[in-house]
């Protein structure tokens, strides 16, 4: 999966490296200052077609741009920081954060992010300590686990 | 009370509006709350178009005096009947069809409420009726379905909303219930010009890197 915050720190860091501020490069691609802002910001991510702009425009390719082979640097004490929450909710479906204790972290999440990981839970994805999670949930919670 | 239908960003909203008011609306807008409330605005209606009628009657040329008084009660009458009878069924269809949408509602908040307790077998049912496009679960949100079904489902579900633009479906949301080999099929799609760029935009954060090669691959053949 794709970090959205990646991006778009790839393209903050890109357009200042060219020396174009938020205006210039928003012309370039056709969308506003502030569409390119929400995406730097990692409130949205661009279209595959802008996406492709922008590698020609940077000329990077479109794996750099993506950062598709940089190093995730996720800080179990602070797992959102520098990444989109879909991002970190999809590494722990997949139990690729090591060291992530879930019962300690499990309030951060919303009620859609908490029913998708126990979800992975309840089909044996995730091993975690259950009978510790269980004294976080709600009690429909509680039922759709055990 | 009297209320105007409005339908805004495509939501049904209701507003009060006073009897005065209400009388420069489409009866086929309007809502009543209480049958007595309808039964006074009809009334109300009727002397309006009484007036209107001896209004006209009286603006006539005197030849129309000739006409019988019995003749002109029923012409009167009849138009009366005529108007009365398009308020009633303008209003009763408003009334249908404010139940009706209410009905809806509350029958997709009771699936959606008594999903936790149902059994393997009920929600499987549920999925084959969601795949068959039924009507009566037609506007369930499938990403608030999606917890409670197996993974299999989930896919299944998924390439069904892909390939059916009438299901209300959010593809952003229910793609973290679905696993990579179903996403892989929503590029085999998009390459085949089976699926638009705008749902693969939609989905390409949550694609593999290997689909996103594809893609962009696509992308550059194309240019």
């Amino acid at each position: 999966m794709i970090d959205i915050v990646t991006i778009g720190k790839k393209i903050q860091s890109y357009r200042k490296k060219h020396n174009m501020t938020q205006d210039e490069l928003a012309d370039k691609l056709f969308v506003t200052r502030q569409a390119l802002s929400k995406w730097e910001t990692g409130g949205s991510y661009p279209s595959l077609d802008v996406l492709d702009q922008l590698t020609k425009i940077f000329n990077v390719s479109f794996e750099e741009i993506l950062g598709l082979n940089d190093n995730d640097d996720i800080d179990v004490n602070n797992i959102f920081i520098n990444h989109s929450r879909e991002y970190i909710i999809n590494k722990i479906i997949k139990n690729e954060i090591e060291n992530i204790y879930l019962p300690d972290v499990f309030y951060q999440f919303s009620p859609s992010e908490r029913m998708q990981i126990l979800k992975a839970i309840k089909e044996n994805n995730i091993t975690t300590n259950q009978e510790e999670l269980l004294l976080k949930l709600t009690e429909s919670e509680k039922r759709y686990l055990l | 009370m009297i209320l105007k239908k409005l339908v805004i960003d495509g939501k049904e909203i209701f507003v009060p509006l006073s009897k005065k008011e209400a009388k420069n609306v489409k009866l086929e807008d309007l809502v009543f709350t209480e049958p007595k409330e309808k039964e006074e605005f009809l009334h109300s209606i009727k002397k309006d178009v009484e007036v209107e009628i001896l209004s006209e009657e009286e603006s006539k040329p005197k030849e129309d005096f000739k006409e019988s008084i019995d003749d002109k009660i029923k012409r009167f009458s009849e138009k009366i009947e005529v108007a009365l009878d398009k308020a009633v069924e303008s209003t009763t269809q408003g009334v249908k069809s404010m139940f009706n949408s209410f009905n809806k509602k509350n029958k997709v908040n009771k699936i959606l409420s008594i999903l936790p307790f149902m059994s393997e077998d009920d929600i499987h049912e549920l999925v084959e009726q969601i795949i068959a496009q039924d009507e009566q679960v037609k506007d369930l949100p499938l990403e608030a379905v999606m917890p409670f079904l197996s993974s299999k489902d989930c896919n299944r579900i998924f390439i069904n909303a892909l390939n059916n633009n009438s299901y209300k479906c959010n593809l952003i949301k229910m793609a973290p219930f679905v696993n990579e080999e179903t996403l892989d099929v929503a590029v085999d799609l998009y390459i085949e010009g089976k699926l638009d760029i705008d749902k693969i935009d939609q989905l390409y954060p949550f694609l593999s890197e290997k689909s996103i090669k594809k893609i962009f691959k696509k992308m550059m053949s194309e240019k």
